[in-house]
C-alpha cells in the first residue's frame, strides 16, 4: 500500500492553486455584479495571472535554480508532477501569453458585445491546463491537463454566439480535437500495455533497462506514432493541420492569438518531455517520422498562405508552418549523435516557442487593432495605407512580419538560427535548406501585407481607436521583439539554464 | 450444477433475452429501456467476478449516464416507430457480421483460451476487495490527476452554461 498523502506537497501546485481560485472568484463574481464583466473581470485576471507569476517565480528565487535541477527535490504527487527549472520555464511563457491575450481582450469583446466574466475565467482555466502540462510527468496528469485546457478552448473559440463562423469554428475544432484526443489516448493504452506503467521516466526504463516481453516491440512503437499523430493535431502539423484555418478565422481574434502560443506551446512541453524523458533513446525509430511533418508543415503552411486573403487565414497557415520549424528542434533531438546536440535542439524548441509568442501575439494584436466599430479588419486589403493613418501601428506590424520571416535584428532571427543549427547538428542539413527556402517563401506573403500598408491609398480615413490594453501588449510584444533581437543573450542563458533540469535523461 | 452457476446463467439469459429486445424492439424508446437490463445482469455479473469496481461503474456510467443520453436523443430528435419490414438488406449484413462475431467468440472460448485468461480476484480480496483498492491508488497514486479531472468537468460544465444561455 502506497503511502498516504503528503499535504507539504500542495506546495508545489500552489501556482495552480492561486490561479484556479482565482477564477472560481471571477465567475462568482460575474454571477453577482453585471458591471463586473467590463471593468473587474479583465483587472481581476490580470492580478491573478501575475499573482501566479510571482508564485512560479517563488521556486526559483527561493531554492535557486540549481535545486530545480535534481530530480529527487522536485517531483511530486507519486511522480505525477514535476517543479523542475523546464516547467517552470514554460509556465512562465503560459502566463506571459494569457497575459498579453486578456489585455488585448477588452476591446475586441466590447465590439462583438461579448464580454463577460466567463470568458476570462476560462482563459484563466486553459491556462490552468497548461501549467500542469508543463509539469506534467505521467500521461494520466497529460491528457487530462491537456483536455482541460482544450475544453476551455472549444468554448472560447465559439465564443461570439451569434457569429456563424465562430460556430462553426468551435463545432470543427472540437469535433476534431476529441477525434486527436481519441488516438492520443489510444497511443497512450498501447505503450501502457506494453510497459505496464504511464510514469514517463519508468516507461524510459521499462523498454531499455527491464526490456519488453516477447513481440511487444511492435506495439510499443505503435503507441508512439498514435501519440506522435494526437500531439501532431495539437501543433497543427501537416497532415494533422485541417482544424487550425478554420478554426483560427472564425474564433475571437484574442483568442486566435492564444491558440496559436499558448495552446501550441502546450503541445511543444509535452512532445518535449515525452520524447526526452521516455523515448530519447528510440530516436532512430520515431526521428523520420518527425521529419516528414516537418517538412510537410512547413512546405504546405507557407505555399498556402500565399493564396489566402484573409489575415487571420493567412497566419493560420504561417503558423502551421511555423510548427515545422519547431519540429526541427525535435528531429535533432531524436537524430542527435551527442548529448550536446540533443541539448541543442531542446534549447532551440523551447527559444522559438518564447519567441514566437511574443512574436505571434503581437501580429495578432495588430489584426484586432484593426478591428473598429464599422470594420472587421481580418482582410488584407483592411491594411492598405495603414502607414499613412498610423504610422506606428504600421511600423510596429512591419516588425513583426519581418520577425515572423526571420530576418535579422529581429528576435524571429534568433529562433530560427537555433532551429535550423540544430537541424544541421544533427546531420540533416537538407532539412535545413529546405527551411530556409520556406522562409524566403514566407517573406512573400508577408510582404503582401507590407506592400498594402507602405504602398496602398488608405481605403478609410477615420482614426484607429485603441485601448490602454492593446497599447501595452502591443508596446511589450515589440520591445521584446526588438530588444533580443538585437541582444538575444539573457533569452538564450534562460532557456539553457532551463533544459538542464532534463539533462540526466538526455544523456 | 452449484448455485453460482445457476445465478450466472439466469443473469446470462436475461442479458441476452433483453439484449435480443432491444434490436427486436419497433419503438425506439422500448428499444432503449430495455438495455436497463442488460446492464443491470451485466453488472450483478461483475459483481459474482469480484469486480464491484468494474460494477458500481457500469451501473452509473451506463445505467445512469449512456441510458439517460439516449433518451435524450430519442426524445430530442422525435423518432417515431421503424417503419417497413423488419428484415432489409443492412439488416442481414449486420445479422450476419454479428453472427460471425459470436462464431469467432465462441471458437475462441472452444480452444480454452478466455478461461485460461480469466482474473483471479483471491488476490484483490486480501487486500479488502476490489472497490477499496481502487480507492487508495485513486486518491494516493492518482491524486492530482483526479483534482484536475474535477476541475475538467467544472470548465465542462461553465463551456455548456455560457453556450447555451441567451444573453452575451
Amino acid at each position: 500500500m502506497t503511502a498516504a498523502f503528503d499535504p507539504n506537497q500542495l506546495r508545489l501546485i500552489s501556482p495552480e492553486i492561486v490561479l484556479t481560485v482565482s477564477a472560481f472568484l471571477l465567475l462568482g463574481l460575474s454571477a453577482i455584479d453585471e458591471s463586473a464583466r467590463r471593468i473587474w473581470a479583465p483587472a481581476l485576471s490580470l492580478l491573478a495571472c501575475g499573482a501566479t507569476l510571482m508564485a512560479v517565480l517563488a521556486f526559483p528565487l527561493r531554492l535557486g535554480w540549481d535545486a530545480l535541477r535534481v530530480p529527487d527535490s522536485t517531483i511530486g504527487f507519486s511522480g505525477m508532477f514535476f517543479l523542475d527549472a523546464f516547467a517552470i520555464y514554460f509556465k512562465i511563457v503560459f502566463l506571459l501569453s494569457a497575459i498579453l491575450t486578456i489585455l488585448v481582450s477588452g476591446r475586441y469583446l466590447d465590439l462583438e458585445r461579448s464580454n463577460s466574466g466567463e470568458y476570462y475565467a476560462l482563459v484563466l482555466f486553459a491556462t490552468v491546463g497548461m501549467m500542469f502540462l508543463a509539469s506534467a510527468g505521467d500521461f494520466v496528469t497529460i491528457f487530462i491537463a491537456l483536455e482541460t485546457m482544450a475544453l476551455s478552448f472549444y468554448v472560447l473559440v465559439g465564443y461570439l454566439k451569434t457569429n456563424r463562423k465562430s460556430n462553426e469554428a468551435s463545432l470543427k475544432y472540437f469535433l476534431l480535437g476529441s477525434f486527436s484526443s481519441a488516438i492520443l489516448v489510444y497511443g497512450i493504452s498501447l505503450i501502457y500495455a506494453t510497459c505496464n506503467t504511464t510514469n514517463l521516466g519508468l516507461i524510459g526504463f521499462a523498454r531499455h533497462k527491464v526490456g519488453l516481453a516477447e513481440g511487444q516491440e511492435p506495439i510499443f512503437l505503435l503507441g508512439i506514432i498514435l501519440l506522435l499523430v494526437g500531439l501532431a493535431f495539437k501543433i497543427a502539423a501537416v497532415p494533422f493541420h485541417m482544424w487550425a484555418p478554420d478554426a483560427y478565422e472564425g474564433a475571437p481574434t484574442p483568442i486566435t492569438a492564444f491558440l496559436a502560443t499558448g495552446s501550441k506551446a502546450a503541445a511543444f512541453v509535452v512532445l518535449a518531455r515525452v520524447f526526452s524523458f521516455a523515448f530519447l533513446r528510440l530516436g532512430d525509430r520515431w526521428t523520420m517520422l518527425v521529419v516528414i511533418l516537418a517538412a510537410a508543415s512547413m512546405t504546405w503552411g507557407n505555399v498556402a498562405a500565399i493564396l489566402q486573403d484573409n489575415v487571420k487565414r493567412m497566419l493560420a497557415y504561417s503558423s502551421i508552418a511555423h510548427a515545422g520549424y519547431v519540429l526541427l528542434g525535435l528531429v535533432a533531438m531524436g537524430a542527435g549523435d551527442s548529448v550536446e546536440v540533443r541539448e541543442f535542439g531542446l534549447q532551440a524548441i523551447i527559444l522559438y516557442v518564447l519567441i514566437y509568442t511574443f512574436v505571434t501575439t503581437g501580429t495578432f494584436a495588430m489584426v484586432i487593432l484593426l478591428r473598429q466599430e464599422q470594420m472587421a479588419g481580418d482582410r488584407v486589403a483592411d491594411f492598405a495605407g495603414l502607414a499613412a493613418r498610423a504610422p506606428w501601428s504600421a511600423f510596429a506590424m512591419l516588425v513583426f512580419l519581418l520577425s515572423l520571416a526571420g530576418i535579422p535584428a529581429t528576435a524571429g532571427f534568433i529562433g530560427k538560427w537555433y532551429l535550423f543549427g540544430a537541424a544541421i547538428r544533427a546531420h540533416y542539413a537538407w532539412l535545413a535548406v529546405v527551411a530556409v527556402l520556406n522562409s524566403a517563401v514566407s517573406l512573400y506573403y508577408y510582404a503582401r501585407i507590407v506592400v498594402m500598408m507602405y504602398m496602398k491609398a488608405p481605403a478609410r480615413e477615420e482614426r484607429l481607436v485603441s485601448s490602454l490594453g492593446q497599447q501595452i501588449a502591443i508596446g511589450a510584444c515589440i520591445a521584446f521583439t526588438i530588444v533580443f533581437g538585437i541582444y538575444p543573450q539573457p533569452i538564450i542563458a534562460f532557456a539553457q539554464r532551463s533544459i538542464l533540469a532534463l539533462a540526466p535523461w538526455a544523456s | 450444477m452449484n448455485a453460482t452457476a445457476i445465478v450466472f446463467y439466469a443473469l446470462a439469459g436475461l442479458a441476452c433475452a433483453s439484449a435480443f429486445m432491444v434490436i427486436w424492439s419497433r419503438n425506439v424508446m422500448h428499444s432503449a429501456l430495455y438495455l436497463v437490463p442488460t446492464f443491470l445482469s451485466v453488472a450483478a455479473i461483475y459483481v459474482m467476478l469480484r469486480a464491484e469496481f468494474v460494477a458500481a461503474v457500469q451501473v452509473l456510467v451506463y445505467a445512469g449516464g449512456i441510458l439517460v443520453l439516449f433518451l435524450f436523443v430519442i426524445m430530442l430528435v422525435n423518432v417515431k416507430a421503424v417503419q417497413g419490414a423488419r428484415l432489409r438488406l443492412h439488416g442481414a449484413v449486420s445479422g450476419s457480421i454479428g453472427a460471425a462475431s459470436i462464431a469467432l467468440l465462441l471458437s475462441v472460448y472452444g480452444r480454452g483460451r478466455i478461461l485460461a485468461a480469466a482474473p483471479d480476484g483471491g488476490k484483490l480480496t486480501e487486500f479488502g476487495g476490489n472497490l477499496e483498492t481502487v480507492g487508495w491508488v485513486l486518491y494516493n497514486e492518482y491524486l492530482l490527476p483526479f483534482e484536475i479531472a474535477s476541475l475538467f468537468l467544472l470548465v465542462a460544465m461553465v463551456g455548456a452554461i455560457v453556450l447555451a444561455r441567451h444573453k452575451a
